[in-house]
């Protein structure tokens, strides 16, 4: 027979063994500090701002003008997970993130970890920025240096449980957060500007498809429409299905994202608004590739 | 005034009122009335936005046309939206709960619409670039309006 203290080490062995797989799977990844930083160029950064939308959320509410350009944070974000705060990420170096180095912000674009090591809820769309480059990542970060600091300190996120549990979102980031392109890589190179702007800074996709049970995007039913995670209502689906935009040319889609209207000139409506204030600052080119990605999707039907 | 004038007058006047408007009206109840109301904004805006995008030629009776149509629409409009019709009607798109929730900017809104188009009508554009302005500053009512106060149903 076996003796009952060699079942109970083996057993201990065991959960010690559990517990270092686990805190193995939901560690933050990060950069190799030991690398050099590339060097960013604030002017070209300024487009990436305007394609990520980076002010809709990190602005103030009902910010007008040169107050757009103010990180403060402080808009809440109000999920079924419960409500988030936005952060300061204005260059002040207490309140922001003027203490940043490059790779503590690239670790946040790409693997949602924060400097001291910590995961970031996906309200902040890093699933979407992880397809960003390095070079367009500096470029952006240079350029939110440049911008004004704000002082301002926000509350923390207000969630229910198990949500505000980081460390699950390690097995989260396991399953849902992956750089590879969604959609198979091509050789026009109109399409591949637009699968980057749309898969990776724009992160269209994180109001437009759907999400899985476990809050992950389902790739099968991509740009099909989802409910309006800001609450009533739905984000319309922008594939080229007949129900969808099958009936948009590539020309009414890139004039919708500069001027707001649809071909029967309705206007956008809800957060698309700050959306199309956004791209409608872009140079025509990357509106053009946008509309060239969309249509080349694959139709879905509306969900 | 004689009072037999005064009613012939008025009742005049309450004829003339309502053959403008009642084509316009659409149905009774306030929620058929402004989706009336946004069905002539919308066509006016779509013949006045092709001009302005070079699809169709300037056509200077047109486009005065289309924005007074547009004026007419909208005169009352701020009175279409009564407590209780949030998300009302056969639109796909219908009145967010954001215009009872914050009425006062719903109502600035709606008269900062209302100015601007009759100021467009005032400026009688006579050219495509003329247009083009006027068009641009009734346009971009449109989306902030339906920034914070429509919703996709």
């Amino acid at each position: 027979m076996i003796p009952l203290r060699r079942i109970a080490l083996v057993l201990i062995a065991l959960v010690a063994l559990g517990v270092a797989g686990a805190l193995a799977l939901t560690a933050p990844d990060g950069h190799d500090r030991d690398d050099r930083p590339p060097e960013g160029d604030a002017v070209a950064g300024e487009r990436m701002f305007l394609a990520a939308g980076c002010g809709s959320c990190h602005a103030a509410e009902d910010a007008e003008g040169a107050d757009k350009l103010v990180l403060s944070g402080g808009q809440v974000l109000r999920s079924d997970f419960g409500s988030f705060t936005v952060p300061n990420i204005s260059p002040h170096p207490q309140a922001g993130i003027g203490g940043w180095s490059y790779y503590d912000f690239a670790d946040a674009m790409r693997y949602g970890t924060s400097p001291d090591g910590r995961h970031y809820y996906p309200a902040f769309p890093y699933t979407s920025y992880a397809r960003m480059t390095e070079q367009d990542l500096a470029d952006l970060f240079a350029y939110l240096g440049s911008l004004p600091e704000s002082p301002q300190v926000n509350p923390g996120h207000d969630l229910g449980f198990p949500y505000g549990i980081r460390a699950a979102l390690g097995l989260w980031k396991t399953l849902n957060l992956d750089p590879a392109p969604v959609r198979p890589q091509t050789v026009d190179a109109q399409i591949a500007r637009g699968q980057y702007l749309v898969e990776g800074p724009g992160h269209c996709a994180e109001c437009h498809t759907p999400r899985g049970p476990l809050g992950g995007l389902r790739q099968e039913a991509w740009m099909a429409g989802a409910p309006n995670p800001d609450g009533k209502g739905n984000i319309p689906n922008i594939t080229p299905h007949e129900d969808a935009l099958g009936g948009w040319s590539a020309g009414d889609i890139a004039y919708y994202l500069e001027s707001g209207f649809d071909p029967d000139f309705d206007s956008a409506g809800g957060s698309m608004v700050a959306v199309i204030e956004n791209l409608a600052r872009l140079p025509a080119e990357d509106r053009e590739a946008i509309a060239a990605y969309l249509k080349s999707l694959p139709p879905v039907a509306p969900q | 005034m004689n009072p037999v004038l005064l009613r012939t007058a008025l009742i005049g006047s309450a004829i003339a009122v309502a053959s403008v408007t009642l084509p316009l009206a659409g149905g009774h109840s306030p929620v058929e009335q402004r989706e009336a109301a946004m069905k002539e904004v919308g066509k006016s805006t779509k013949l006045l936005g092709e001009m302005v995008k070079g699809e169709t030629a300037f056509d200077d009776a047109a486009a005065n046309e289309a924005l007074a149509t547009m004026a007419a629409a909208v005169t009352d409009f701020g009175t279409y939206f009564p407590e209780g019709t949030a998300l009302a009607g056969e639109n796909e798109n219908a009145a967010g709960e954001a215009i009872w929730t914050d009425r006062d900017g719903f109502d600035a809104a709606v008269t900062e619409f209302r100015q601007d188009i009759a100021a467009a009508v005032e400026a009688a554009p006579q050219s495509k670039d003329a247009l083009a302005t006027s068009f641009g500053a009734v346009a971009q009512n449109c989306k902030s309006c339906h920034e914070d106060y429509r919703v996709k149903k």
